[in-house]
């Protein structure tokens, strides 16, 4: 399959479920250098969006493993990388035994595809799709320095002059979900309990200032 | 289980021992031993529990009663119940089908979680606390973060277990978006023009309005006409069993349908019509009646609103208060509460305006003109009557002739008929699903008012039971639901705006009283109600709580105007109900947890669930109220079986709203929280007493056991009512109707107020453009065509497309019932021979169609029935795409999808309607799609499991 296809067949499953997408994104860029299973699950438990899944680290790995977006590599009891050759004529049992544990890597597909999703790319993307809203954009991250309710944020935009929706087949203006959820798929903000600044958010901030 | 297992085991030792008997006596000779031997004990003690139970059929809406024989707790029998009045115990397909789906394999019997990528078909069993906790978790979490218009809630059609818990969940939660593959397509449009135009029931015929055509009892009806009803297909037990009687009887039927159907192989007249050419045919039907002076003059002047004069700039009618400041009303209510104005007409006898009050017709002072124009405050005004000719004034027969494709003499023969005998005109679903949906659904009801056929002996427009007879004027609030007295909100036809706004107010200080700030919830649910997407263009999508779907496929893609996070889906298969699949396929994904509830996982469950929550097959739901009344009775629902952990739905979306008030901290944290209890429940043994008091017993558990001896039967004699209109009520008048104007509107005053300000729903609030700007509907049925249609030069896709119903299968279900599939595999294409020689196609050949959206296949069929350049298809998916044996599963709803090729870009302006039927095609011959089951032995893996856990408790008991 070339590359083009490949990326196009991990974009289609890392956006398959919106909520599993940046989870996705970042233990793809996390395994840009090889990691071991556990350490991988260990990274994704730390991940604040990881918190209101209901799929388990494995699951979201096997997926990309499916998708080939991560090579699951076999490792011996010395942590060394089973060749194929290796496991010729061996037994179920023999199989087994040799495999101790597993590692995984992205692969270049997926490495490509996390390459276009960048927090910065993404925050670019959607300035420059509504230059009108760069100030709402802005002024909901700057909000978000500190921890904010969706109360405390639909409160802070109430006062504000309401913006056209991009859905043309509705004449009901922007609300505040829709202003955060863009926010939050380009990795400006993360839901943690409450609307928060991400790290990428910050430094785009501060880029733009 | 243990019970099921051990008739299991019995059957098979009997049918060893016996097998064994029989090889033994092969060996002997008969006259050298005894023939009898010692029975074994085990043997001879051993035997099935018979029971037989009664309650009724969920397959479809018509609800046909039933006896369910059951063996030891399983059923294994379903009979018709012959003292049901009109099935007299026919059964249909889809009836006896229930059988193969309760003991389905492919019925979900546990809760069951995702575990790997949408698009598969890998799940773990959880528990029921496990699921809910999950769902609570995951609908407050999408709150928290987006507000609560980010849940979205699917419903279904007439096949489900009904919309109530849907609507009432909806209000609980403060959620706006709601759709249905039905809805604004399915019985909307009838339902609203019930009400608006005579404030009670509609012209849709197979259900439970229209049934003057049945009465046997005094039977007085010469003619109906069926238009566009294909009730052989959809109501085969029931309609299409009275249908046969009413024949029997002499009743004589003109059929309108574009497909030679079993009602149009009967009729006495059959109108061929070009698919979708309604409109024309019934602007012929008007101008022939009109013209030729075939309608009711009377009951026009006195007990329709055609005589009022229309004010050309707002095309409301003008009220005498308009003309003449100082008038005073005889027939106003002295203490402002019921609404009975007086309107300005052109009065026969002083050759002048004058001020129509209501009475009786005798006491008129007017003698009303009904098709005429007048001076009016300076300006010229048509009465409503006027305005009807005029739309219709061109309509020839023969330019209707030409433009329906139905010759001249056979449609006279037809209207005349039709307006020349003790007749009505009864309607199927056909129309609202397209963009004519309005025109159509007015067009008729206006037509069987124009000739006087309301409410009398013989005619299809008619209210029943004692109940329909009133005391006082009568009101109508467009739904059972207490919107006005909880929130203030909406406005009861029949009652003075001042008698309006005070019960608004009220609402406003029950609040109040209970320290919350009442005008601030009033403003959050009207808030709410007007954030349905849609609702802005299309403002009777209200009526029933719907979004328009393309705005709403929209707001999913580009996440605006608000952000959908929860798809809580309670229907079947919306891939195979509605256009833009595809679409809808990328669109469902930006959603970030969707739960499905339902007796079977369908595409919809393969594409998008997160969670699947299985919900009860009819055999295994129990119910007083829903889905229980057929014709003049109604019955006990029983639950005969139960399996495993299935559950009640309207148990189910009262425990999940529970689970969501408790992770949000407080019943108080969502719109109004108890609002859900007007129509659910969260155990059965909270609504028993309810429905024993229903039903006249003291105790339901126990009077449920034996259901046979409750049905509740309205007497024959009470059941038909007639001329209650006529009757005087305490403020001395007659009674009239349910309407605005107190009587007969085929003028669609509601209609044209509904595009103007959203009336009734949102009152005191009004709902208009960005700049106040209203919206006009027609009024009156007014010639339009499908944005697609067969006038049209076509190179590219020259044929056209038209659906209907099979009698083999209802909505989406039954595709994994084995038998049904047996007999229809997958679906037909049915075409003219003509086109099929020029095209090369034999019968039962492979075909693809396209449309301009999408394409599809099915097995050619050819027939006369349809004529050349038509065809018809019904709707399809395959369950058997996502089966263990496939080798590549699927959803199974892009094969033989006909929907796929549909549209709702354009769609009808008052309803927000989209066309699932009446678009452009092509045809060409094709294969057959790989994985799609067609030989009987092939659905072998959907053959009943008897193997499951058989009369299982229900999981949701009373604290």
């Amino acid at each position: 399959m070339a590359t083009e296809e490949r990326m196009a067949e991990i974009e289609k499953i890392m956006s398959r479920r919106r909520s599993l997408t940046e989870i996705m994104r970042k233990i793809l860029g996390f395994c840009k250098e090889q990691r071991s299973f556990a350490c991988a699950e260990e990274e994704m438990a730390t991940y604040p969006e990881f918190k209101y899944i209901d799929q388990s680290q494995a699951s979201i790995i096997r997926i990309l493993v499916q998708a080939e977006a991560l090579d699951l590599i076999e490792l011996d009891a010395r942590g060394n990388v089973i060749a194929p050759s290796q496991k010729n004529s061996l037994s179920e049992d023999e199989l087994d035994d040799l495999i101790c544990s597993y590692a995984l890597k992205a692969t270049d597909a997926a490495i490509a595809v996390i390459g276009k999703m960048t927090t910065e790319k993404r925050l670019d993307a959607l300035f420059a799709a509504s230059p009108d809203r760069r100030e709402a954009y802005a002024g909901v991250m700057n909000l978000c320095r500190t921890p904010q309710s969706y109360e405390q944020i639909e409160s802070a935009l109430s006062n504000k002059a309401p913006l056209p929706s991009r859905n043309d087949l509705s004449d009901l203006p922007v609300y505040p979900s829709a202003l955060l959820a863009e926010l939050e798929n380009a990795g400006g903000l993360v839901w943690n309990d409450a609307w928060e600044l991400t790290d990428e958010g910050n430094a785009y901030l501060k880029a733009h200032e | 289980m243990g019970d099921m297992k051990s008739v299991a085991l019995w059957r098979r030792k009997s049918l060893s021992k016996l097998s064994h008997a029989a090889s033994g006596l092969a060996g002997l000779e008969l006259a050298e031993k005894p023939a009898l031997v010692e029975a074994d004990e085990e043997f001879a003690t051993s035997g099935v529990k018979l029971e037989k139970h009664h309650t009724c059929c969920h397959g479809c809406y018509n609800n046909c009663p039933v006896w369910v024989y059951t063996e030891d707790g399983v059923a294994v029998k379903i009979e018709g119940d012959y003292d049901g009045t009109l099935t007299k115990g026919a059964l249909c397909t889809k009836a006896l089908n229930q059988l193969h789906l309760v003991y389905s394999p492919r019925h979900i019997l546990h809760p069951m979680k995702r575990i790997g990528v949408r698009g598969g078909n890998e799940w773990e069993t959880i528990s029921w606390d496990e699921a809910l906790n999950l769902a609570g978790e995951q609908m407050a979490l999408a709150t928290k973060k987006y507000g609560p218009y980010s849940i979205m809630v699917g419903a279904g059609g007439g096949g489900t277990y009904g919309n109530v818990f849907q609507r009432v969940t909806q209000d609980a939660i403060g959620a706006p978006v709601c759709i249905s593959g039905g809805g604004c397509q399915c019985y909307l449009p009838a339902d609203c023009a019930g009400q608006w135009m005579r404030g009670g029931s509609n012209n849709r015929h197979e259900g439970n309005n229209a049934r003057e055509m049945w009465n046997a009892w005094n039977p007085a009806m010469e003619c109906v006409v069926l238009w566009g009803a294909q009730t052989s297909a959809s109501g085969a037990a029931y309609a299409a069993r009275a249908n046969a009687d009413m024949r029997e009887r002499g009743v004589k039927t003109i059929v309108v349908d574009p497909y030679f159907t079993e009602e149009a192989a009967k009729a006495d007249i059959w109108l061929p019509i070009r698919p979708m050419a309604d409109i024309a045919m019934l602007l012929g039907w008007f101008r022939y009646i009109i013209a030729n002076k075939l309608y009711d003059e009377q009951f026009c002047k006195y007990w329709t609103n055609y005589p009022f004069l229309i004010d050309p700039d707002t095309r409301l009618p003008i009220k005498a208060e308009e003309v003449w400041p100082d008038y005073v009303n005889p027939s106003a209510d002295p203490n402002d509460v019921y609404d009975t104005p007086a309107y300005v007409c052109f009065d026969a006898r002083t050759n002048s305006i004058q001020p129509f009050p209501y009475t009786l017709p005798e006491n008129s002072p007017v003698d009303p003109v009904v098709f005429c124009e007048a001076e009016v405050n300076g300006r010229m005004c048509k009465t409503g009557g006027q305005i009807q000719w005029e739309a219709c004034q061109e309509w020839t027969l023969e330019k209707t002739a030409e433009v329906t494709w139905v010759d001249a003499d056979t449609i006279e023969r037809a209207v005349r008929l039709y307006a020349t005998t003790l007749s009505g005109i009864g309607t199927g679903q056909f129309a609202d699903m397209s963009e004519l949906s309005s025109n159509f659904i007015f067009g008729t009801m206006a037509l069987d008012m124009l000739c006087g056929k309301v409410d009398k002996p013989g005619v299809v427009l008619t209210e029943q039971k004692p109940e329909s007879r009133h005391t006082t004027r009568p009101t109508h609030f467009w739904c059972g639901r207490p919107y006005q007295e909880t929130f203030g909100v909406g406005w009861t036809v029949g009652l003075t705006k001042n008698e309006n706004l005070r019960r608004s107010k009220a609402a406003v200080e029950r609040w109040n009283e209970k320290g919350v700030d009442g005008l601030a919830k009033q403003k959050e649910f009207v808030a709410y109600q007007m954030a349905r997407l849609g609702s802005d263009h299309h403002k009777a999508v209200h009526q029933w709580q719907l979004n328009e779907l393309a705005p709403v496929r929209k707001a999913l893609l580009v996440g605006e105007p608000y952000k959908i996070s929860v798809r809580w889906e309670q229907s079947g298969n919306k891939y195979c109900v509605m256009s833009s699949g595809e679409e809808w396929n990328k669109a469902y994904s930006t959603i970030d947890f969707c739960i499905h509830q339902q007796p079977h996982m369908t595409s919809t469950t393969f594409e998008d669930a997160d969670l699947f929550l299985p919900t009860q097959e009819w055999l295994e739901f129990e119910h007083a109220t829903e889905m229980t009344t057929q014709f003049n009775q109604t019955y006990m629902r029983k639950q005969v079986v139960h399996l495993g952990e299935t559950i009640d739905p309207f148990i189910l979306v009262t425990q999940m709203v529970d689970k969501l008030c408790e992770k949000l901290g407080g019943d108080d944290k969502v719109l109004c929280r108890d609002f859900q209890f007007n129509g659910t429940y969260r155990t059965k043994e909270d609504i028993y007493p309810q429905w024993a008091e229903m039903f006249g017993v003291d105790d339901w558990a126990e009077a449920v056991k034996h259901s046979e001896d409750h049905t509740l039967t309205v007497p024959i004699d009470e059941l038909y009512q007639f001329y209650q209109y006529l009757d005087i009520v305490d403020d001395g008048l007659p009674a009239g109707f349910a309407t605005l104007s107190r009587k007969c509107e085929p003028y669609v005053t509601m209609a044209v107020m509904n595009g103007h300000t959203g009336f009734p729903y949102n009152f005191p609030y009004e709902q208009t453009g960005p700049q106040g700007e209203w919206l006009e509907y027609d009024a009156v049925c007014t010639y339009r065509e499908q944005s697609e249609n067969m006038l049209q030069d076509d190179k590219e896709y020259p044929f056209y497309l038209t659906t209907g119903r099979v009698a083999h299968y209802h909505h989406t279900t039954l595709r994994n019932a084995p038998y049904s599939r047996e007999l229809m595999p997958v679906p037909d294409v049915r075409i003219n021979p003509r086109d099929a020689k020029r095209l090369g196609i034999n019968h039962g050949e492979w075909v693809e169609l396209s449309s301009r959206r999408g394409k599809t296949r099915g097995r050619a069929y050819l027939t006369e029935g349809v004529r050349p350049g038509v065809v018809m298809m019904e709707r399809f998916y395959f369950p058997e795409s996502y089966d263990g044996s496939q080798k590549n599963p699927t959803g199974g709803w892009r094969q033989c999808n006909v929907n796929l090729m549909a549209r709702d870009d354009v769609v009808n302006p008052t309803f927000a309607s989209a066309s699932w039927r009446g678009y452009r095609v092509n045809v060409v011959k094709s294969e057959k799609p790989e994985g799609v089951w067609t030989e009987p032995e092939e659905f072998k893996p959907f053959m009943p499991d008897h193997n499951v856990e058989c009369n299982t408790q229900e999981v949701f008991h009373h604290a």
